[in-house]
C-alpha cells in the first residue's frame, strides 16, 4: 500500500462554459508552487496553456450497465491519468508532483470523482485535492437558475473562484455570493479581482492531505457557520432553483458508525441522484476523535479520521445539498436507524 | 464506494474499510472487524425483517440475503448489492426514506 502522504494529489478545475477556468488555469501555473504540476485538459482551447506538461483527454465514456451517470467511467481520463504515471515512472517526463485536471464546461463533475475514486492504479498513485469551481459573476445567477451541470459544478466546490467580477454589476456579485454561499456553505468563496487570484488561498489546504485536513475541516465548518442561511429552521430553500435544497443536520449525541454507514448506503442507493453533496463530521460513539465523511451523488469518498476535533463543539454536522427531499424526513429516517443501534 | 457500483470497485466498501482506507493504523484488526461485521449484520436485520427479508454472514466477507417466505436467496459482497438484492426479491424500493420502514425502526427501536 502506497503511502497516503506521497500521493500525488489531483486538482480539478470545472466551471461553466465561459467562466474563465482557463485563464484561472493560465495564472495558477505562472505561480512557482505549480512549477511542477501536469496538467490535463479536455481540448486545447483558444487561449493556450503556456506550461512543461499539458496533455489533452479525449471525451470517452463507459456507461456502466446500472445505468447510473454519475458512475460513468471517464475511460479518456483514466487512460491519460496511468499514461502520464508510466511516463513519469520511465523518466519521460519531468517528475510532477501534482496534477490539475480542467474539466470541459459541460461537464457533471460526478463521473470524473467516481473515475478517480474507482481505479486501482490510480488510486494507489495519486489522492483527491480540493475541487475548484470558476463562477462568472455576469452570468452565474443565470446559469445556476438553468443548467443543472452549473449546480453540481457548485455544490461539489471546495473553492469557488468569483471571475469578471470587475465587468459586473456589484448588486449582481453580492446576490450571486450569497446564493453560491447558500448552495455550498462549506465552500470558500474567493474573488478574482482583474483576473487575479490568490493562488496560495487556492492550494493551501484540502481535504485530504494528512497534514492540512484538519484546518481544512475547521475553515468549513467556519464557512457554514457564517453562510446567509436561517439557522433557525435550519435549511434554506434556495430561491433560484425552489428544487434544490441545502440544509445541515446536527446530532448532540454521538452517532452509531454501522447504523450510519447501513443509512447512507441505503439512502444513496435509492435517492443518490438526488444528493448532490453529503458533508459532513461525525461525533461517532467509541471514538474521541471526529470523522470527516465527504459524497457526492453516488459515490462516497473513504471516510477519514481527524486526530482531534477542529474547536470545542462535539456535536455531529452533516451538510446536504439535495434535490426535491426534505429534510425533515433525511432527519427522521436517520434518526430512527440510530435509535435501533442504540436499543440493539 | 459507489453506492450502486461497489461490485467494480476493488478493496473493501467504505462502510467496512475503517477510516481512511485502512491507511491509518486505526483501521480495525481482524477480531475486530468480525464483531463489527457480526454488529453490522444484526442491524442490517432490523431493516430487512420489516420486508420479510433476513441476511447471515458467509466466509467473513459476503453476505446471504433471503426471503424468509420465498426461499429466495443471494449472495452479495456488500451493502449497495444487498439493497439491490432486496429489492429484486420485494419489488419493492429499499428506501431508507419511506415512512412505514422509519415506523418499522421506531416501533423496534421501542419509540
Amino acid at each position: 500500500m502506497a503511502v497516503y502522504s506521497r500521493l500525488t494529489p489531483l486538482f480539478i478545475v470545472t466551471g461553466f462554459l465561459g467562466s474563465g477556468k482557463t485563464t484561472l488555469l493560465n495564472r495558477m501555473l505562472r505561480h512557482p508552487s505549480l512549477k511542477d504540476a501536469a496538467v490535463l485538459v479536455n481540448e486545447f482551447g483558444a487561449i493556450g496553456l503556456d506550461h512543461f506538461l499539458v496533455e489533452k483527454m479525449d471525451e470517452n465514456t463507459v456507461l456502466l450497465e446500472s445505468g447510473c451517470l454519475c458512475c460513468t467511467i471517464r475511460d479518456d481520463l483514466k487512460e491519460a491519468i496511468i499514461e502520464l504515471n508510466s511516463k513519469r515512472e520511465r523518466g519521460e517526463v519531468p517528475r510532477y508532483r501534482r496534477m490539475i485536471i480542467e474539466t470541459t464546461g459541460l461537464a457533471d463533475p460526478s463521473p470524473i470523482i467516481f473515475t478517480l475514486n474507482s481505479d486501482t492504479v490510480i488510486k494507489h498513485h495519486y489522492r483527491l485535492g480540493s475541487i475548484i469551481t470558476t463562477v462568472d459573476a455576469v452570468n452565474g445567477l443565470k446559469q445556476l437558475k438553468r443548467h443543472v451541470e452549473s449546480v453540481k459544478q457548485a455544490s461539489v466546490s471546495d473553492r469557488t473562484v468569483l471571475t469578471k467580477t470587475d465587468i459586473a454589476e456589484a448588486e449582481d456579485v453580492g446576490r450571486l455570493r450569497s446564493k453560491l454561499a447558500r448552495l455550498n456553505p462549506s465552500a470558500e468563496l474567493i474573488e478574482a479581482v482583474h483576473g487575479e487570484v490568490d493562488v496560495k488561498s487556492l492550494l493551501r489546504a484540502d481535504i485530504y492531505d494528512p497534514t492540512t485536513k484538519g484546518a481544512e475541516v475547521r475553515r468549513w465548518l467556519y464557512e457554514e457557520a457564517h453562510s446567509p442561511h436561517d439557522h433557525a429552521h435550519g435549511h434554506d430553500i434556495n430561491r433560484h432553483d425552489e428544487h434544490i435544497r441545502t440544509f445541515t443536520m446536527t446530532f448532540s449525541d454521538a452517532l452509531d458508525w454501522t447504523a450510519f454507514g447501513i443509512w447512507l448506503t441505503m439512502l444513496l442507493h435509492a435517492h443518490g441522484e438526488k444528493v448532490l453533496r453529503v458533508k459532513g463530521i461525525l461525533n461517532v460513539k467509541g471514538v474521541d476523535a471526529p470523522v470527516v465523511i465527504n459524497g457526492v451523488q453516488h459515490v462516497v469518498h473513504p471516510p477519514m479520521h481527524l486526530k482531534a476535533w477542529p474547536d470545542r463543539d462535539r456535536r455531529s454536522k452533516i451538510v446536504f445539498i439535495v434535490d426535491d427531499i426534505e429534510q425533515d424526513l433525511i432527519e427522521r429516517s436517520l434518526a430512527a436507524f440510530n435509535a435501533v443501534a442504540d436499543a440493539a | 464506494m459507489c453506492a450502486l457500483c461497489g461490485v467494480l470497485i476493488d478493496g473493501p466498501h467504505w462502510t467496512e474499510a475503517g477510516t481512511d482506507m485502512g491507511r491509518s493504523d486505526d483501521a480495525p484488526r481482524a477480531r475486530a472487524r468480525y464483531l463489527e461485521r457480526d454488529y453490522r449484520i444484526s442491524l442490517i436485520n432490523h431493516v430487512l425483517g420489516h420486508y420479510g427479508c433476513q441476511a447471515r454472514d458467509w466466509a467473513g466477507n459476503q453476505y446471504v440475503v433471503q426471503n424468509i417466505s420465498g426461499g429466495a436467496s443471494a449472495v452479495v459482497v456488500n451493502l449497495p448489492q444487498l439493497w439491490e438484492a432486496l429489492e429484486n426479491f420485494t419489488r419493492k424500493t429499499a428506501d431508507p426514506l419511506d415512512n412505514e420502514l422509519i415506523g418499522s425502526l421506531e416501533r423496534q427501536a421501542g419509540w
